[in-house]
């Protein structure tokens, strides 16, 4: 499931060029315009660093995720794909596993590219290499909001009929968990402290279990039939 | 004798407003093709749909090589191969790439995969286009490529949902030559649905005739067109007129006539099927030398019309 959806993510000419596009400019933000302009915080180091990987990443999988069952729907795919004996945890976990993927391979390369920009504009003694926690803090919040976000745009893809809809659903669904987050962390008085940081990715992370988990439990093969 | 391959019974299911089955009883004997014929809205695909375990009927038992789909529906659609209404192929992948996904769902490894797939792309005649993507092909390749997934695994059962849609007259007969012979060389019963009857005619040994969920007639084409009420007739001879056939019609003999100016003079008649047999003697009775009394073998299209009477398409 999981080599189908990334041939089909590869595949797919226009939205090839759409992603691309995104895969870029998100490229050009992680990689060269934040950490040039932060490359302090890269050095020394500070969450303040790698704190957006909290957030681009998981719109990175949102258009893929979006299109799990939507696209199929829409596309007329839907139906063979389950008149097959895949399980259906196994469609949904390929479909899952396809944008949190593509959400980290991005990540990677924009996390090697914020490397290079930092070495480039900071100019430090030696070669800079990112302390380990810089590095667990940029891939747990990857991680966690791709997640997060992978899981919510699942069960709208199940919920409505149209991909692009799907999408921007999840994309203001998204706002009001970020937005959630950061009105809690206000609240909380919280410092920016890298301890802070993985609690906070973990919380998310777990709401993104809980997510996929929903997801699982709405997907019966015979509700997507339920209409005439 | 083996287990039948689908057995319907009672079977129920209502979406809203709509009683898309309504009682539906059904049994396809193991190693037949069989025509699902009906018009739009008949209940066709949800009679698919309930086979392949994608649809919850209301009441009823089903069982599809023995087992219920909604009890075990992963191990139905590994038995299962389909096409539905619409091929379900991926238009971004490529031939090889969506028989690949398929067989690897099926558990189809190692070379025997690769093997499987070059046979089944050489047989559909896409094999030197095995590396284009599939959005590049045309109506009547997709249907080939289709029919060779729902192949893929050897199945004992095939569903197929309008196979002929978007073939060539060519390849629809290659493809009802290949139906026919999963049936005879190797035992796959086939359930077939199709809008075309001729291609019926020529593949299927049984068919069901399905009306607002439920089957109004089953059996072979032959016994499915002598079920009906009325025959048509070809009469000629010495002596046919006007008058003798509006006197047979007023008399409940015949229920239409067409006289035909010919020499001698012809006729089409039709009569209830208890009258077919006096018909003779009537017209001799009055006067006509007969030269001909033959009863026309009725089309499949006029019997399945009469049996669904004339509403919707097929």
């Amino acid at each position: 499931m999981l080599q189908k959806e990334v041939r089909e993510i590869i595949g797919e000419r226009q939205s090839r060029r759409g992603g691309l596009v995104q895969a870029v400019v998100i490229i050009g933000v992680m990689g060269v315009f934040y950490p040039a302009s932060t490359a302090r915080f890269w050095l020394s180091p500070h969450p303040l660093a790698v704190v957006y990987y909290a957030f681009f990443p998981g719109m990175l999988a949102v258009t893929i995720a979006a299109d799990a069952f939507a696209g199929e729907r829409e596309r007329k795919t839907l139906e063979t794909l389950l008149a097959t004996p895949l399980g259906e945890w196994a469609i949904l976990l390929g479909k899952a596993s396809a944008a949190v993927l593509w959400a980290l391979t991005v990540s990677a390369v924009a996390f090697t590219c914020a490397v290079v920009t930092v070495n480039v504009t900071a100019r430090p003694p030696g070669l800079f290499l990112p302390a380990p926690v810089l590095v667990a803090a940029a891939f747990g919040g990857a991680l966690a909001s791709s997640g997060l976000l992978t899981g919510i745009a699942i069960v709208m893809s199940m919920r409505i009929p149209v991909a692009r809809s799907a999408q921007q659903m999840t994309a203001l669904l998204s706002l009001v968990v970020f937005g959630t987050v950061a009105a809690a962390w206000a609240a909380l008085h919280l410092e920016l402290t890298f301890p802070n940081v993985f609690l906070a990715e973990g919380i998310v992370a777990a709401v993104g279990v809980v997510a996929l988990e929903v997801a699982r439990a709405m997907f019966k093969r015979d509700r997507f039939f339920e209409k005439r | 004798m083996p287990p039948p391959a689908i057995e319907l019974r009672d079977v129920t299911k209502r979406f809203d407003a709509v009683q898309s089955l309504d009682g539906l009883t059904l049994t396809i004997e193991a190693g037949s093709v069989f025509g699902y014929l009906g018009p739009n809205g008949a209940g066709k695909t949800t009679t698919i749909r309930v086979l392949l375990g994608l649809v919850r009927p209301d009441a009823g038992q089903v069982r599809v090589l023995g087992l219920d789909p909604r009890v075990e529906g992963a191990r139905v659609r590994g038995e299962l191969g389909v096409l539905l209404e619409n091929d379900g192929l991926y238009d971004r992948l490529t031939p090889w790439q969506n028989l690949e996904f398929h067989a690897r769902i099926r558990r189809i490894d190692g070379p025997l995969r690769a093997q499987r797939l070059e046979e089944l792309l050489r047989a559909c005649g896409l094999w030197e286009r095995r590396n284009d993507r599939v959005a590049t092909f045309s109506k009547g390749m997709r249907q080939k490529l289709a029919v060779a997934r729902a192949l893929l695994h050897r199945p004992r059962l095939v569903l197929l949902d309008e196979p002929f849609t978007g073939l060539d007259p060519v390849a629809a007969a290659e493809l009802r030559t290949s139906i026919t012979s999963l049936a005879r060389e190797h035992g796959t019963t086939v359930l077939l649905t199709t809008h075309d009857l001729a291609h019926v005619e020529k593949t299927c040994d049984r068919v069901a005739v399905l009306r607002d969920g439920r089957v109004v007639a089953t059996g072979t084409i032959d016994e499915l067109r002598a079920g009906g009420s009325d025959v048509e007739v070809a009469v000629s001879g010495a002596g046919l007129d006007e008058a003798v056939l509006a006197a047979l019609k007023t008399e409940g003999i015949l229920i239409t006539y067409t006289l035909r100016p010919t020499t001698p003079p012809s006729a089409r008649v039709t009569c209830g099927r208890d009258r077919r047999a006096g018909l003779g003697a009537e017209l001799v009775r009055r006067g006509v030398a007969l030269e001909e009394l033959t009863t026309v073998r009725a089309s499949l299209e006029d019997t399945f019309l009469a049996l669904v009477g004339s509403k919707g398409t097929p």
